[in-house]
């Protein structure tokens, strides 16, 4: 392996030779026996990685998770009443289609009670002939 | 625009508070959990977020460079997941990691790009100022040059390099999860590489 295939390399896949894919391993480590220019820049690279992996990212806060799910449970409740809001109050074409119904159902119940009332109100009137009648009847033998 | 839980039928059904059960076994994978999140399990929803949420916050973290802002990343990420759950599609061969990266990783980019600003310098952490052993303080300065040798970094060249070096991934799902090809993340991660050891080093030289 050339000097700076394995340059190369080492910027890809770092100085972790596990990490690389198996024949270039295979190339570098035959290269490194060899080479102690390339063990200083393996060397090198450790260094500089070791360097990195310490400066750490601070943890975040510990109920992070449990904040998660506190705004997932959140958002779950708001998304069932907007939905049920979205319904009632967002969508014109329902919002119409449920005035139209009402008024259809409206309409058939003033109906019916119309009838009714109506069948109610000969009935009565038939009742009220016969007790006339019957009030006079009695008047009248007095 | 649409509201959410419009393909969610197993979220209308209120089943108590998101906690992740004590007996999940700890060693279920991601796309387990994932799998069964799409299906309406809530335990499974919370699990994975106690399963991950450090990973990807350090992620957030290294792109953003700021504290609040990646938990706000990943808190928001957790949640178009919980939203949205089959968003993720493990017919198209992704893992749960990599597509929930590539979530993570666009969150954070675009907000960076909408925000336009550049990361500068005097938010970078100062070394400790209580009484400390020499080498602590020699390990806190080395960390405060590497922080700021990051933030100097592109915000891409930073997460190729939050990926690739700090969390471990393959060169490949690196590449999956910032959406690019193989050859552009490497080319990232090269000259992220060549930078950082550039301006680190600038920095040792000029160190009092």
């Amino acid at each position: 392996m050339k000097p700076e295939t394995f340059d190369e390399c080492l910027n890809l896949y770092g100085a972790d030779l596990e990490r690389w894919p198996p024949p270039l391993r295979a190339q570098a480590l035959m290269a490194l026996q060899d080479s102690p220019p390339l063990q200083q820049r393996l060397e090198e690279e450790r260094g500089f990685e070791d360097l990195l992996s310490s400066a750490q990212a601070p943890p975040p806060p510990g109920d992070f998770a449990r904040r998660i799910l506190a705004a997932a449970e959140d958002t779950t409740q708001k998304g069932l009443r907007s939905r049920w809001a979205e319904l009632f109050s967002f969508k014109p074409a329902f919002a119409l289609a449920c005035l139209l119904l009402l008024g259809f159902m409206l309409g058939i119940w003033a109906g019916t009670r119309e009838t009714r009332n109506a069948a109610s109100t000969d009935l009565a009137s038939l009742y009220n002939d016969g007790e006339t009648s019957w009030i006079n009847q009695l008047n009248s033998s007095y | 625009m649409r509201k959410i839980f419009i393909s969610r039928k197993s979220f209308a059904s209120i089943g108590g508070p998101l906690v992740p059960m004590e007996k999940e076994p700890q060693q279920t994978s991601d796309e387990d959990l994932a799998r069964r999140v799409q299906g309406g399990d809530r335990n499974a929803f919370a699990r994975l977020v106690e399963k991950n949420a450090q990973r990807y916050y350090r992620v957030a973290y290294r792109i953003t460079g700021d504290a609040a802002e990646a938990e706000d990343r990943v808190q928001s990420a957790f949640l178009k997941f919980w939203q949205y759950p089959l968003k993720w599609n493990p017919g198209l061969g992704w893992k749960f990691s990599t597509w929930f990266s590539r979530v993570v990783v666009n969150l954070c980019l675009d907000q960076k790009r909408k925000r336009n600003r550049e990361m500068v310098m005097d938010r970078i952490p100062e070394a400790p100022s209580e009484v400390a052993t020499e080498e602590t303080l020699m390990q806190a300065e080395r960390n405060r040059r590497v922080e700021a040798g990051l933030r100097t970094l592109p915000d891409r060249q930073r997460a190729a390099l939050a990926l690739c070096f700090y969390e471990g991934f393959s060169n490949a799902q690196a590449a999956e999860a910032m959406g690019l090809g193989l050859k552009a993340l490497q080319s990232l991660l090269m000259r992220a590489k060549a930078s950082l050891r550039e301006k680190v080093l600038q920095m040792e030289k000029r160190k009092p």
